[in-house]
Order: structure tokens, then sequence, then C-alpha cells
């Protein structure tokens, strides 16, 4: 038998992504795992290690245009999205975490993010002028106040594998509620767009992550370390 | 990219390495697959880890969907569609049509029913993007009915 202490938690100083279980890990400020042509993203690799890297159906989003707390960014203008085609492990608590700014909305379906399969969801704007914010599920819905929430933002989407998921702006939880069920395992995982791909906010995109964890815990460090990171 | 092995599966964040029982911890190169174009509506694609000496490595398989699983996929899309776009009531708006869209619509004429409202009477109903529109008791009924007709094909 080997007994040992992992030196590698002791020597990394702050909390960090990688120390989590991730499903997918997308960070607009590590250049280095961005591909364009010009300034158009062709494709943003995952950090998690999984291999559910994010390409443009269409035209990509730009990069090096922006920034946000001196950090790059991916600009998303008009109908731009980021797409995989099949992304597991949503079967079980999750959540996802998003950092940029939302510059206008102009219609109330288009989403922050989205998956798509049977049992799927979208983080909608709900109101046609401007982002409400809504968890727009085959399971279930989060719907929280009527309240311009333009701008620099946190968004973070839960579910506690348990039946509750909740939606969370810049720190503070907006509401929740039941899922009925689980979601699928696979889906298609959209960045930028809602479900059916017809609905493209323009927005400064930061961070994206989705854990394969839920705990009051680690909602604090994501929060923390997004929050120091982009200045929001 | 490098990722910890333990007990011979990839390490996750659950693992306690101090209060573990540890027959095996190493680091192994990850070799990450590109994953190939597959057809959403008919195929799967599943996700293949396998572990050698020296690296991990994720590789793709497309498997073909079941004729039940296809019918599941394209039923759901079609109802995701129908529910973003709502019911038309030619009215140049459209209604939500989600269950408690339909409950809310059920509630509202069974009121102006039994508060016995004429058919002359304004009511005002928001439509599938929130703008408040208005309509008299008579036209709502008339667009009910075809809103319920429409609710009940999804």
């Amino acid at each position: 038998m080997v007994s040992v202490i992992n030196p590698y938690r002791f020597v990394t100083g702050g909390w960090d992504p990688s120390d989590e279980s991730l499903i997918a890990w997308y960070d607009a400020s590590d250049t280095g795992t961005i591909t364009t042509s010009g300034s158009e993203v062709t494709q943003i690799d995952d950090k998690s290690g999984n291999g559910y890297d994010l390409t443009p159906p269409g035209t990509g989003p730009d990069s090096g245009t922006d920034t946000i707390n001196g950090n790059n960014v991916l600009t998303f203008v008009g109908a731009e999205y980021l797409k995989n085609d099949s992304v597991s492990g949503f079967n079980n608590a999750f959540i996802f975490a998003w950092a940029g700014t939302i510059d206008s909305i102009s219609n109330d379906l288009q989403s922050l993010f989205s998956t798509d399969s049977v049992n799927d969801f979208q983080l909608k704007a709900e109101n046609a002028g401007y982002f409400r914010g809504r968890v727009h599920s085959t399971v279930g819905h989060v719907v929280v106040s009527d309240v311009d929430r333009d701008g620099d933002g946190i968004w973070l989407v839960t579910y506690d594998g348990t039946g509750t998921a909740s939606m969370r702006y810049n720190g503070t939880q907006l509401g929740t509620a039941s899922f009925s069920a689980d979601l699928d395992d696979v889906q298609e995982l959209l960045l930028n767009t809602n479900r059916a791909e017809n609905a493209e906010p323009n927005t400064k995109v930061g961070e994206f992550i989705i854990f394969d964890d839920y705990s009051t815990q680690l909602v604090s460090d994501i929060e923390d370390y997004l929050s120091t990171k982009w200045g929001i | 990219m490098e990722i910890e092995i333990i007990n011979g599966r990839r390490r996750n964040s659950s693992d306690n390495p101090s209060s573990m029982v540890i027959t095996e911890w190493r680091w192994v190169d990850l070799v990450t697959e590109s994953q190939p174009i597959f057809d959403v509506t008919t195929q799967n694609l599943q996700r293949v880890e396998t572990l050698s000496q020296g690296a991990l490595t994720i590789s793709w398989s497309i498997v073909a969907k079941t004729q039940a699983e296809q019918d599941t996929y394209a039923d759901a899309q079609a109802k995701k569609t129908a529910v973003d776009t709502g019911f038309d009531t030619g009215l140049g708006y459209s209604l939500a049509v989600e269950d408690h869209d339909q409950n809310a619509f059920s509630r509202l004429i069974q009121l102006m029913t039994v508060s016995g409202k004429p058919d002359a009477y304004i009511v005002p109903i928001k439509d599938i993007s929130g703008t408040t529109h208005t309509i008299t008791f008579g036209d709502l009924k008339t667009v009910l009915i075809q809103y319920g007709q429409y609710c009940m094909t999804l």
C-alpha cells in the first residue's frame, strides 16, 4: 500500500477550475487555446482535457478585439455562436458558469448558452429589449424578476442532482425551481445561442466553465475566481 | 497536457489522496482525438477513454440512434420549436404555449365568464415577448378556442 499526501494541492496557491471535476472549460484570456482566421475564431479548445472543443457552424466571434479587466474576450455580434455536437456529463449535478458582458438584446429567445437534446435547457433573455434571464428547460423553469441585467455579469445555472435548479447573477441567487427529471447525459453544447440556434445576443464572453458537480462551496469558489479575474 | 491517474482511473475532485488507499498514482499524457462529424438526428457520439501505460486517450465512436430514439428526438425538437414560436393569433402577435401559459389563459377566460363580462369588455393580455395588448372579451374567446386547439397538437 502506498499512502501519500497530494503535493500538487499544496503548491498551486489559489483555487482554480482545474482543481474540480469539469465537463468543459473555455477561457478567452488563454489565447493559446484559441484558433483564428484573422480575428475570427475558428475553434476554442476545451481546457478541461475532455476534448469538447467549440467551433462556429457559421461565422465565428472575434478574438483580440476587446478586453475585460485587461483579459482577452470573444466578441459575438449578430448571428455568431459556437457549438459542440456531443458533450456528456449533464445527467447529474452540474454548474454552468459564464463571465462576460451582455451588450444588447433584441429577441427574448437570445441565450447566453444552451444545451440541446430532449431534456435540455437554455439561459435566455426572456425580454425582447434586455436580458432579464430565465432558465428555460424541458424539465422546469427558473423564472426571476423582470429587471434589466445587461452589462458585465457572472451568470451561473446550477443543478444539485436531486431536483433543484437555480440561477445566480453576480453572486446573488435570483431564483430556484424544481426539475421534474435530470437532463440528458449527452447534449449539444451551444455558447451564445438558444437551443434552436436562431437567437444570438451581442456579447463579450470571457470565460465559460461547466462543472460536473454542485455544492455551495463550489459556487462560492467559482464566483470568487471569476469576479477576481474579470473584475466583475 | 498531463493528468493524474489514481488506482487505474482518472482522478476526480472528490478523491482525497491523504485518506485513500492508493495502489497506483501516476501522471500520464492526455491525448484527445478530434470529434468526427456525425448526424445528431440519426446518430449518437460515444466517448471512449483508453488508458495505456503512458497516456489516456480520448476517442469517439459513432453509434446509430434506434428508431425510437430518432422519434423521441424529432418530437422534442418540434415541441421546442412550437414553444419558441408560440401561437400566432393573426393579430400581429403570438401567445406563449407552455403549460403554465395555457393555465393562465384558462384561468383568465374562466374569470371573465364567471364574472359575466360582456363581449365588448376590454381585456389586457401579454404576448410571448411580454408586451401587453388589449382585446375584447368576444375576440379573446375566439382566439383562445383556436389557441386551445393548437395547444392540443403539441
